[in-house]
């Protein structure tokens, strides 16, 4: 930073450097190295970078990416433990594996004078803008369920030709398919042997795991996967493969014999500035990386003292010289400025090593592409706000003075 | 419905060496970066900026600038290096992904993360079983 005062220059040394900004050497001085990266995390190192616009990209990786997240339900029957608002808050938060490129924001409904007779309709929500869901789970005892089972095959063989008793089985086949899920899926591994053998144990196993309780009901827990998408429109055709959250073992609500869940949930479009739900990532974190120098020379017993002290072994001793091997392990926790080492410990103010964990919806290393594009698309905007300002005040003083600089 | 002003510039008298950027619809994201790339400018005397309550979602940014110079001129040139530094970010870090990428091998293979964490299950189920056993 600098200030210019007359002709004097006075600029804030940090570290016994100056750092400057200059956008045309900027690429020169700039690296990225990265230095892992899976489906959901990223990590990676930049340089020659400093902390605004590294906390930047930061802000803006949890605030402004877009996601889609459950905004409203509404409830036909929820006789469970959980109350209504706790249920409509854990559906929200329930990542939905669905690209938001596809949707548009729902424009927020304009304030409107009802009438007494008049229904309040929601209006705005397109197949452009809004995903649907329906969760309906209910728990019975197994026996109570197999009864049911034999009476409405009953009735199958009477009534064949009824389209609504076919969807009913569907449902229940759904149900039914829920408890061997958990025990045929092993069937659907590759071929190898470790595998066959995990599938056959693995029956064997979560039959005995299965608690008491879980052995005489079904569905008493209910679960991400039991969300099932509704496509309206020509969301079919957009999206082929079907609408799911990201993971299929969430838990929801618990419920017992008796109990039911049986609500139609929306999913929107929104910000992580809006609500938490709508964030793109479990965490975005950088921190900066640290200089560790040694002051002076130190004679042997010293040094093995400092190799100790370190936790993190960050200094080793290598033909007798002390070397510091790993300075990116230190943690900071000052246990080597203890003893008179003539250690300096500090942070380099233009290395930062950046963390990335998706929630699955978006891999991370498109997160960050996303967040560096919303920046840019910022600067521009408030650039043409600029320009406009500027076109206009031209205009309006072309009648009256001219701009003066003093 | 009216559309929002993005933007409004305080001058006193006109004078375009001193003024006050009050920004509607930002935060710290932006103008801590544009503040800090107006520092390092030459022509700027001085530039700060503050958020005046945390339940507006506004910004006001002060600049003055050297004799002869407009600050308006001067925040958009800093705007416009945003831009570019923004670029050669984005085409360093997209050169750096696509080595990583063919280094590790990584094959752009998508898959249902229900099948993995079903298959996770499992296994943590069987060894639980064996070392009931063991």
């Amino acid at each position: 930073m600098s200030i210019n005062v007359g002709k004097e220059k006075i600029s804030q040394v940090l570290d016994g450097e100056i750092l400057e900004f200059n956008p045309n050497n900027f690429s020169e001085n700039f690296s990225i190295e990265i230095e892992k990266l899976t489906k959901d995390r990223m990590e990676f190192v930049m340089r020659g970078i400093e902390a605004p616009l590294a906390n930047a990209f930061r802000r803006i990786l949890l605030s402004d990416i877009p996601t889609i997240a459950i905004e409203t339900i509404s409830i036909k029957n929820n006789t469970s433990v959980i109350q209504d608002e706790v249920l409509a808050h854990r559906l929200g938060l329930i990542p939905i594996n669905v690209d938001p490129k596809h949707f548009q924001y729902r424009p927020k409904q304009p304030l409107q004078k009802q009438d007494k007779n008049s229904r309040p309709e929601i209006s705005n929500a397109t197949e452009e803008n809004t995903l649907l869901f329906n969760l309906h789970v209910r728990c019975l005892k197994k026996t109570d369920w197999e009864k049911i089972k034999k009476s409405r095959e009953l009735l199958l063989q009477k009534q064949e030709q009824n389209k609504e008793m076919n969807i009913e089985k569907e449902e229940e086949e759904e149900k039914e398919n829920k408890l061997n899920v958990e025990i045929e899926s092993g069937s659907e591994s590759e071929d190898e042997q470790e595998e066959s053998e995990i599938d056959e144990r693995a029956k064997e196993c979560v039959e005995k795991i299965l608690t008491q309780r879980a052995k005489t009901l079904i569905n008493h827990r209910v679960l991400s996967s039991d969300l099932v998408w509704v496509p309206i429109g020509n969301q079919q055709t957009l999206f082929p493969k079907g609408i799911k959250p990201v993971l299929p073992d969430i838990l929801i609500a618990k419920l017992n014999e008796g109990q039911e869940i049986d609500l139609e949930c929306e999913a929107v479009k929104g910000t992580g500035r809006d609500h938490a739900k709508w964030c793109p990532v479990c965490t975005a974190s950088y921190r900066m990386l640290p200089s560790i120098k040694l002051k002076r020379e130190l004679t042997k017993n010293k040094s093995k003292k400092l190799v100790k002290t370190c936790p993190m072994k960050v200094f080793d001793i290598e033909d007798g010289l002390l070397e510091i091997k790993n300075s990116r392990k230190c943690t900071m926790c000052r246990e080597c400025l203890r003893g008179d080492y003539g250690v300096e410990l500090g942070l380099v103010k233009n290395e930062f090593y950046f963390w990335i964990e998706s929630t699955g919806i978006i891999p991370p290393e498109e997160l960050f592409q996303q967040a560096l594009e919303i920046f840019k698309e910022k600067c521009v905007n408030l650039k043409n706000n600029l320009q406009n300002f500027t076109q206009k005040k031209k205009e309006f003083n072309e009648n009256e003075e001219e701009m003066n600089y003093d | 419905m009216h559309k929002s002003k993005k933007l409004e510039i305080q001058t006193k008298n006109g004078n375009l060496r001193n003024a006050t950027f009050t920004i509607h619809e930002e935060s710290h994201t932006l103008a801590n970066t544009v503040r800090y790339v107006l520092a390092h400018d030459d022509d700027v005397n001085f530039v700060g900026y503050s958020v005046p309550h945390p339940s507006e979602f506004k910004v006001n940014v002060r600049v003055q600038t050297q004799q002869q110079k407009s600050s308006i001129e001067r925040f958009d040139l800093a705007l416009e290096n945003l831009c570019l530094v923004t670029n050669s970010i984005q085409d360093e870090f997209k050169n750096k992904l696509e080595k990583f990428k063919e280094e590790k091998g990584i094959q752009k293979e998508e898959v249902d993360p229900f099948v993995i964490s079903l298959k996770r299950q499992l296994r943590k189920e069987y060894k639980k079983m064996k070392a009931n056993i063991d």
